[in-house]
Order: C-alpha cells, then structure tokens, then sequence
C-alpha cells in the first residue's frame, strides 16, 4: 500500500512539474523569486551582526547555521504540504471531493501525494548550502549523536508544517472558507524565524510545547551546536507527535463532516 | 462628462470596496495576524539592545525602531495592491477584452478599485494597528503638519506601489503567468523598501544605490516623515522625489501599456 502511495506521489510530481514547466518563463522566474526570498533572512542577519553585537547567545555563523536550517525546513514544508491546502479546498468547491473518498485508498494519503510542490526544491538546495558552508565555519561533524538529533529535530519540524496543513483543511469542511487561516499560519511561524531565547517565558513555553513551531530552526540548531539529553529530546518532540495527531483527529473529524457536492 | 468619468471611477471605487468587505473573515483573521509581527520584533529587538548595552543603534532608540514596524505595517496595508494578479487572471481567462472595451482607461479601473479596497483597510486593519500601535507599542502621535506631509507622501507611494503593480501586471501580456513575478516584486519592494530593517542599517553604499531606486520611496520615506528625521525641506526633497518617480513610471506604463494591447489584439 505504502508503496502505491509512493508511486502516485511520483506520477503527481512529474505531472506538476511537467504543468509548471507550460510556462517556462514564469517556472524559472519563480525559482529564483523563491531562493531570493527565502535569502532575504541571512542577508537581515548579515545586517544585523554588522550593526550590533547581534543575538544574545547566538555568534554569526551560529545564527547563519539557524537561518539556514530554518530555509531547510521551511522549504521541505512547502515541498510536502504548501500545496495541500489548495488541492483540498479546491475538490471541495469543485464537487470533486468524492472521487478521493471512493478510491480504494486513504484520502488523506491521497492528497498529500497530490500536492508535491517541485519549485520548493531549489530552496531546499539553498538551504543544505548555507548549513554546509556554517557547518565549515564552526568547525561541526555529521557523525555524532548531536547531528542525529538535529537530523531527527528537523523531521519533526516538517512534520509540524505539515500537521498544521492538515488541521487547516480539514477545517475547510467545517468552515468553507478556511483560506485566511493558512495565511494566519504563515505569519504565526514568523516567531521561528528567531531563535527562541528572544522572546518571554510564557511564549517559550507556548512555541515549545503547544504550538511547536520552536522546533522548526531554534532547538535543532541549539541541539547540534551544545547538544542535549535523550530526556530534552523527548520533550521535544512529544508535543510535535500530539500536535500530529491533533491535525489527523480534526481531518477525521472534517471528512465525517464532509456532506459531499450535493450537501 | 467630467462628472459622468468620476461616477465611473466612483463605482470601480464601490466593487473594490465591496470585495474588501465580503472577505470580512480575512480581516478578522488580518486583524489577530497583524500584532503577531511586532510582538515578533518587539522581543528580537530587545534582546539586541539589551545584549548590545546601546541606547541608540544606526539613529534608532528602541522605541522609535519598534514605531518604525508600526508605521511599516500602516503604509503597507495603505499602499497594497494586487492589480497585477487581476491583470494575469483576465489575460488567462480571457475577460481582459471586457475591460478593455470599458469607456474608461485600463489603468483607471484597476486604480479605482484597488482605492476602494483600501479605504476598507483603514476601517478594519489601519485604524486598530495604529491604535495597538499606540497603546502597546509606544507609538507616538505626530505633529499635524508632519501627519499632512505623511498621508500625502502615503498617497504618493500608493501611486508609485500601484504603478509597479500595474507594469508588473503587464507582464502577462507576454509570459500569461507572472507569479514569479509578483514574487520578485515583493521581495524587492520587501527588502529595498525597508519592511525587514531600516535602510539605515545597510552600508552607505548600498543606501547610496537605493536613493536611486524607487522602492525606498514606497515605505522608508513616509515612516520617516511621520517620525521626522527629514526636517521641513528635507520632507518637501522627498515628495518631490516621489512625484518625479510616479511621472517617469506612468510615462513607462503608457509605452509599455500601449505595447502590451498591440499584442493581445494582434494574438487575439
């Protein structure tokens, strides 16, 4: 079954590409459009670590190590989730949900499948580059239990973007119109963007344990650059799985919903 | 006939309006979204001053830092416009030619509407951040003259945001789609406009070159006058200099404009 689900994944994915690449012009500007926006956050840092001391706690080629992690798995979270959304809420307005519940496979699976994202790609390159060139500067190994953690971490990372995906359209069928809560989404993974030790306690705690967008950069990063315990690993990626399974109990809970095109 | 032309661009005005107020869902959620960024650098921010030990970093107290990301988010919500994914989805789907025969200009329209939409942005997003700005943020209210100087130069730079938009969006008469772009436009007017940080944190060089550009103009300029750095004169230079963008853009957009309706008639 797993593999099937693969399979299809891979037919989407050559088919999106194929549908991206009709309009080469657009395709290519919007590759580079991606990586320059996603570079907008490095060259704030450069500016940054240039005028002042910088980030308590966070010397620049560790904060380059964060921003790059954060365009990793920022982009990793578009390759496999972006889309998902769309494709939903565009079977539900198009009466073409059904066709997903008919098939002899999870619809959920189905649609994750669907909505692979090519473009993200060049991002995800731009991404592993600046960890390697940080990786360079300070001096960090890919064989050590703190790389495997950071490795584990940024999986759970995706796994947030792609549960909170999930959970927003899922409300697409209790709500319709759940578009603006994607954009809601975006801006609210803003606070990842710097590293958690800037803001309050009680934000801490709201970003690591209930919402745990902190995993996205802050904590991998932190993890591989001073390590930490099997017992803080834990921790973390604890609320990552609940907030998982929060996501797949709300599409359950909206596919029972679900009164299809005629309802 | 005068009168009968300013009904027409009067009721452009009422649709965009009118679309603003049927995605009221999105404002409610634009209005939670909107404070998320400044608590964001509120708390980045603080952390640098703090570490830093400076009361002041490249002519920015803390405070007038954290006004500056108010005042970003006002002029951004004042000068939004997305006339150019209207223009791609009418080349696409082929109801540019209903607008093309409008007895009004194809530029005209666009603008009608997009005023119209953020005359609502003032009623449901300006208005609270201005007030959460204030309340929470230390925002400061301006002197009247320097509050005129400010919404004029806000009007100028929606000219000027709108004019980019609108060339941008004649793009499509070429490549069909163009969300990259509509990308690439933001990530320029984001970046050279000052939204992520002050240009006065870029090195002189770089802040020489983007005199020279027009994106500073868009959103650097107006928070500067609302928080005074330019002095009288000094504000005077810089509408000027806004008004001399919006005249050699517009005279762009009509060659270009002109260019752009010659293919679409001749491609049918």
């Amino acid at each position: 079954m797993a593999f099937r689900i693969f399979r299809m994944a891979a037919k989407h994915f050559t088919l999106t590409l194929s549908e991206q690449m009709a309009y080469k012009g657009d395709f290519l500007i919007k590759l580079f459009a991606g990586a320059a926006a996603d570079f907008v956050g490095p060259l704030v840092a450069i500016l940054i670590y240039a005028a002042t001391p910088g980030i308590p706690g966070w010397a620049f080629e560790e904060f380059l190590l964060f921003q790059g992690t954060l365009i990793l798995v920022f982009s990793l979270g578009k390759f496999m989730a972006l889309d998902f959304p769309g494709y939903v809420l565009g079977a539900i307005w198009e009466g073409d949900f059904d066709k997903y519940l008919l098939r002899p496979y999870d619809s959920l699976k189905q649609l994750l499948a669907r909505s692979l994202n090519p473009e993200a790609l060049i991002e995800v390159l731009l991404g592993a580059v600046i960890i390697i060139y940080s990786f360079g500067k300070l001096g960090l190994t890919m064989l050590s239990l703190n790389f495997a953690y950071y490795l584990l971490l940024i999986a759970a990372a995706v796994a947030v973007q792609q549960a909170a995906m999930i959970a927003i359209s899922a409300m697409a069928f209790l709500v319709i119109k759940s578009d603006a809560l994607v954009n809601f989404w975006h801006k609210f993974t803003d606070f990842a963007r710097y590293p958690i030790s800037v803001y309050s306690p009680g934000l801490k705690f709201f970003l690591t344990f209930v919402v745990p967008v902190a995993v996205s950069a802050s904590y991998p990063s932190e993890i591989l650059l001073r390590g930490a315990s099997p017992g803080t690993m834990a921790a973390l990626i604890l609320p990552v799985v609940l907030f998982y399974a929060a996501a797949i109990g709300i599409w359950r809970l909206g596919i029972r919903n679900y009164t299809s095109a005629g309802g | 006939m005068a009168a009968a032309a300013f009904q027409q661009y009067l009721g452009q005005m009422r649709a965009g309006a009118r679309i603003a107020l049927s995605y009221h869902f999105d404002f409610v959620v634009g209005i939670l979204t909107t404070p998320l960024a400044l608590v964001i650098y509120y708390f980045l921010w603080k952390s640098i001053y703090a570490f830093s030990g400076a009361t002041v970093i490249q002519g920015f107290t803390f405070n007038e830092l954290i006004s500056y990301y108010v005042l970003s988010m006002i002029v951004g919500f004042l000068t939004w416009s997305e006339a150019d994914k209207w223009i791609e989805r009418g080349v696409r789907q082929g109801s540019l030619t209903r607008d093309l025969v409008k007895p009004m200009s194809f530029l005209g329209q666009w603008l009608g509407f997009e005023v119209g939409t953020n005359l609502m942005n003032i009623v449901f997003q300006i208005i609270p951040v201005f007030f959460i700005g204030i309340l929470a943020f230390g925002l400061e209210p301006a002197p009247a003259h320097r509050i005129a100087a400010f919404a004029a130069s806000i009007i100028l730079a929606f000219l000027l945001y709108y004019g980019l938009t609108f060339l941008n969006g004649l793009g499509a008469f070429w490549l069909q789609k163009i969300t990259g772009l509509r990308r690439v436009k933001r990530v320029l007017i984001g970046f050279l406009g000052g939204s992520f940080i002050p240009l006065s944190f870029f090195p002189p060089a770089l802040q020489t070159i983007s005199h020279f550009l027009p994106f500073e103009y868009i959103r650097f300029v107006p928070i500067n006058i609302y928080l005074g750095r330019y002095g009288t004169a000094g504000m005077l230079v810089q509408l000027g200099i806004q008004a001399a963008w919006i005249a050699a853009l517009y005279a762009l957009i009509a060659v270009v404009g002109r260019a752009a309706i010659r293919k679409y008639a001749r491609s049918g």
